[in-house]
């Protein structure tokens, strides 16, 4: 146990360093946007947070590798879609298939199940499923063929549907110097809209699904013993976001040491600007996901908007500090940061300097309320800056990772179920990630 | 909100009315004689598992128990007779505890068999609480009486050690609506067809060990603690049993209808039913009616709840309800099992089938249409007409010599709806 523990600590640590070889910059959804997707189910292996290798069954796009969770197909409201599948798994899994909640799906081809048409392990038959995405919103995608071994043994995805209307360029230039709301309601000059209504504007949006393990089912898959597996005595023992268990959830996304987890869970922002942040889950349990450094607002659910009536925007919508979303289901919130209402000016502003962008007016020089302590009576945390102020920077000590470059502020977004941070028992890990609010000096990768 | 305070008034009426009628000699409420038995279930991979249920009358017990319905503007009379070993109540939760109740029933732990109404006993602090209201002793019958009952659907169940004696079967649904077509005061919640879904769950082990009488302090399952449920069931069934293939019965389910569906869960763990190819409207939750509907697919049906869900099919589909939980299988077994129930939704006019024998030479189609039976006259372009059979409540056409298979076959009705289906064709 302490062995692997301390290889876990290992490990984490040689993430976190492989992490400065790439600015923290990505901050977008990445996925594959179309009208016709070719997946095929395929055999590979992930790795755990904890360095464990586990056998999976997932997606691949053509003749790409499998990957976990399946690629994220981002449409377009309006448009009609195709979506072939073939069964390239070993014989034993059996047919495989997918479901659409939220869409009405036409299915051809393959053979007939429970469900939808599936697709027999031939890596030959192909199976197709057509619908049209007529809602915008946020949408899951999984095996419809025995869910409950093939969602726990990878076969899931998510899919984000953009309205049709023309979505304006983000226009942020010139970005406006302070302000007095908080939060403030809509930031630059031209926004993305989440659904066909002003209340849903965000600036950047970020896609987070929680999925959860038992290791064992896949080691009984591994080992040939899958006649052995009693899918109601599930006991998960690791949790992920967008495939992936912390620290490896704020690893940068597509980096070359986790070919099948392409996607990371890192959420970056500027002060001021809005988070869309969809969420989905698939798997066993409910995840309470919980967010620090502000509330979230809750707009839609199952891509449908919560609103009164036509044109009452998001007039249902409400805020909430932990979001739990149910298997199947997902959520959609937005999210605001400037640090208004602190009581003190997060940039260390002198009363006479001038305003940082979305800078909460309330608080400009406002002193920092404590006394910060000797740097020898402190532990340096790896992603502290050096400074308690946005934007600054100041002493570390030689050994350390030095992750904050440019001095944002970090909060620890995770998984209410404490159970749920940890890798096989080991903490930290599994539901944890990171929402970094950077500095407007620190550039983001636009859309 | 005016219509909520009407029914107030209707239900104080009705209460001053039942006073009234109870000096008189009758009761306004609905009566039902239940009896709780023992008996079991064959689970569809062949598994025969114990039960506790109940009965209206002489039969044996089912689980879950009669659906119970309550006329509007009544109240609920129960007569229930324990035919089980161990002694039973009756409650409603979201309802008042029984008019007559006499407060718990208090035990001493673990002896359980002196045994106190009301309030702690005096001065015993190691006394336990086994039932919420009073109790029927084995082999005796008592009676529960609601002179006002809450309309909503609802979970009836035993309240006596419920941990225990509930995943026994001892549970069923109770309805009550507004009108007999509305189910509240709200004119959003009108209907055509209404569905009752019953989810619940049960654990073998658990059940055998109950049955037998080992289980309790002292015994190989002194409690419940390690309950795992192996089976999941909608209405007492698993899949595939050929009831959830159409779990809406005997009532069609028609493009257009305002299907109001009941989702209670009787078990012991949260489901998420989820609709595929279908958004339902959820309108109320443990009777009480949502501000504003909520358009979802997916649904928490957390334990002991109740949703009031609202499904318009828009086309001639089968949609099915599966768990997003993934409880999926019977006790572990590869092949489909549990939460999958599918509600077959047939147009003005539906082709659901059609058959070529090449022997024959013989062409089969059946049919269904939404009018009533034997008003319209059904006939297959270029082959004749359908006879509408009252057994099946379909409209059948064999039609010989047919020399060749047709690709397709197409059915016009006098009331102007057409269907066309290929040959053979199932709706599924």
């Amino acid at each position: 146990m302490r062995k692997s523990r301390w290889f876990g600590l290992a490990l984490g640590a040689w993430a976190m360093l492989e992490m400065t070889t790439a600015a923290w910059t990505q901050a977008k959804i990445i996925g594959v946007e179309g009208t016709s997707f070719d997946l095929v189910a395929r055999q590979d292996r992930i790795t755990l947070g904890d360095g464990d290798s586990m056998l999976m069954w997932g997606f691949a796009l053509g003749e790409g590798r499998m990957q976990y969770p399946g690629p994220t197909l981002i449409l377009r409201q309006g448009d009609t879609v195709t979506v072939t599948l073939r069964n390239s798994l070993p014989r034993e899994a059996g047919n495989v298939s997918i479901v659409f909640p939220g869409h009405e799906v036409t299915a051809s081809g393959g053979v007939e199940g429970v469900l939808t048409r599936e697709a027999p392990p031939d890596n030959t038959t192909v199976v197709t499923y057509t619908f049209t995405a007529t809602r915008p919103g946020t949408y899951v995608y999984h095996s419809g063929t025995r869910p409950d071994l093939q969602v726990e043994m990878g076969l899931v995805g998510v899919i984000v549907v953009r309205p049709a209307n023309p979505t304006p360029t983000p226009d942020c230039s010139p970005v406006p110097q302070g302000h007095n709301e908080a939060p403030p309601r809509s930031l630059c000059a031209g926004t993305k809209f989440a659904y066909d209504h002003p209340d849903t504007a965000y600036d950047r949006e970020f896609l987070i699904l929680m999925t959860d393990m038992d290791p064992r089912v896949h080691r009984l898959v591994e080992f040939g013993r899958i006649r052995e597996i009693d899918t109601t005595n599930f006991f998960q023992t690791v949790w992920f976001a967008n495939g992936r268990n912390f620290p490896d959830t704020i690893a940068n996304a597509q980096v070359p040491w986790l070919p099948t987890q392409p996607y990371n869970a890192l959420f970056l922002m500027h002060p001021g600007e809005r988070l869309l942040v969809r969420m989905a889950t698939l798997g066993r349990d409910p995840h309470p996901l919980h967010f620090h450094g502000n509330h979230v607002r809750v707009i839609a659910k199952d891509g449908v908007l919560l609103s009164s009536g036509l044109g009452a925007g998001s007039d249902l919508s409400y805020e909430r500090y932990t979001v739990a979303v149910n298997p199947c289901e997902t959520v959609d919130a937005i999210y605001t940061w400037t640090g208004a209402l602190m009581g003190w000016d997060i940039y260390g502003h002198a009363p006479g300097d001038p305003l940082a962008p979305y800078e909460f007016i309330g608080d400009h020089g406002a002193n920092f309320p404590v006394i910060l302590p000797s740097r020898d009576d402190v532990k340096f945390g790896q992603l502290y800056s050096g400074s308690p102020f946005l934007g600054g920077e100041g002493f570390l000590p030689p050994e350390h990772a030095g992750l904050n470059v440019g001095g944002g502020f970090f909060y620890m977004w995770h998984s209410h179920t404490e159970k749920e941070l940890t890798n096989n028992n080991v903490f930290p890990g599994g539901l944890i990630t990171f929402l970094g609010v950077v500095p407007w000096n620190v550039p983001l990768e636009s859309e | 909100m005016r219509s909520n305070k009407v029914s107030i008034l209707l239900e104080q009426a009705c209460l001053a009315l039942g006073l009234i009628v109870v000096l008189g000699g009758g009761a306004s409420a609905a009566e039902f004689s239940l009896k709780a038995k023992a008996g079991s279930m064959t689970l569809p991979d062949g598994e025969t598992v114990p039960i506790w249920g109940f009965a209206l009358g002489e039969g044996p017990p089912t689980v879950p128990g009669p659906r119970l319905t309550v006329p509007p503007g009544e109240g609920l009379t129960v007569h229930l007779t324990n035919l089980l070993p161990v002694p039973i109540s009756f409650v409603i939760p979201g309802q008042k505890l029984p008019d007559n109740n006499a407060g718990p029933v208090w035990t001493d732990w673990p002896n359980d068999t002196v045994t106190w109404s009301g309030s702690r006993p005096e001065g015993n602090y190691s006394a336990r609480v086994r039932s919420f209201t009073h109790e029927v002793p084995p082999g005796e019958t008592r009676t529960y009486t609601w002179s006002t009952f809450e309309e909503g659907a609802f979970i009836y169940q035993t309240g006596t050690n419920p941990a225990a004696q509930v995943q026994m079967g001892l549970y069923g649904a109770v309805t009550k609506n507004f009108s007999a077509s509305q189910a509240y005061g709200h004119p959003d919640t009108i209907f055509d067809k209404e569905l009752v879904l019953v989810y619940s769950a049960l654990d073998p082990k658990m059940n055998e060990a109950i049955a037998s009488r080992r289980y309790g302090p002292g015994t190989s399952t002194p409690n419940t603690r390690d309950y795992v449920p192996k089976y999941f069931l909608i209405n007492g069934k698993a899949w595939p049993d050929r009831y959830l293939a159409k779990v809406s019965g005997t009532t069609e389910i028609f493009v257009g209808d305002k299907v109001l569906i009941r989702l209670l869960n009787a078990g012991y763990h949260t489901f998420v039913p989820v609709f595929l190819n279908a958004y339902v409207t959820a309108r109320a939750e443990d009777g009480q009616l949502y501000p504003f509907p909520r358009k979802q697919y997916a649904l928490e049906l957390a334990a002991g709840r109740s949703l009031d869900v609202w499904l318009v099919p828009s086309k001639s589909e089968t949609i099915t309800i599966y768990d997003g939980r993934l409880n999926l299988t019977n006790a572990g077994k590869p092949t489909p099992g549990g939460l999958y129930a599918k509600i077959p939704v047939i147009g003005p006019l539906t082709i659901y089938k059609t058959r070529y024998s090449q022997a024959t030479k013989t062409l089969k189609v059946f049919a269904r249409t939404k009018e009533s039976p034997g008003t319209v006259v059904l006939t297959a372009v270029g082959f004749g007409d359908l006879a509408y059979r009252p057994s099946k409540r379909d409209y059948y056409g064999a039609f010989s010599p047919v020399p060749m298979k047709p690709d397709s076959v197409t059915v016009v009705s006098s009331a102007g709806a057409s269907d066309t289906k290929p040959v053979p064709f199932t709706l599924r």
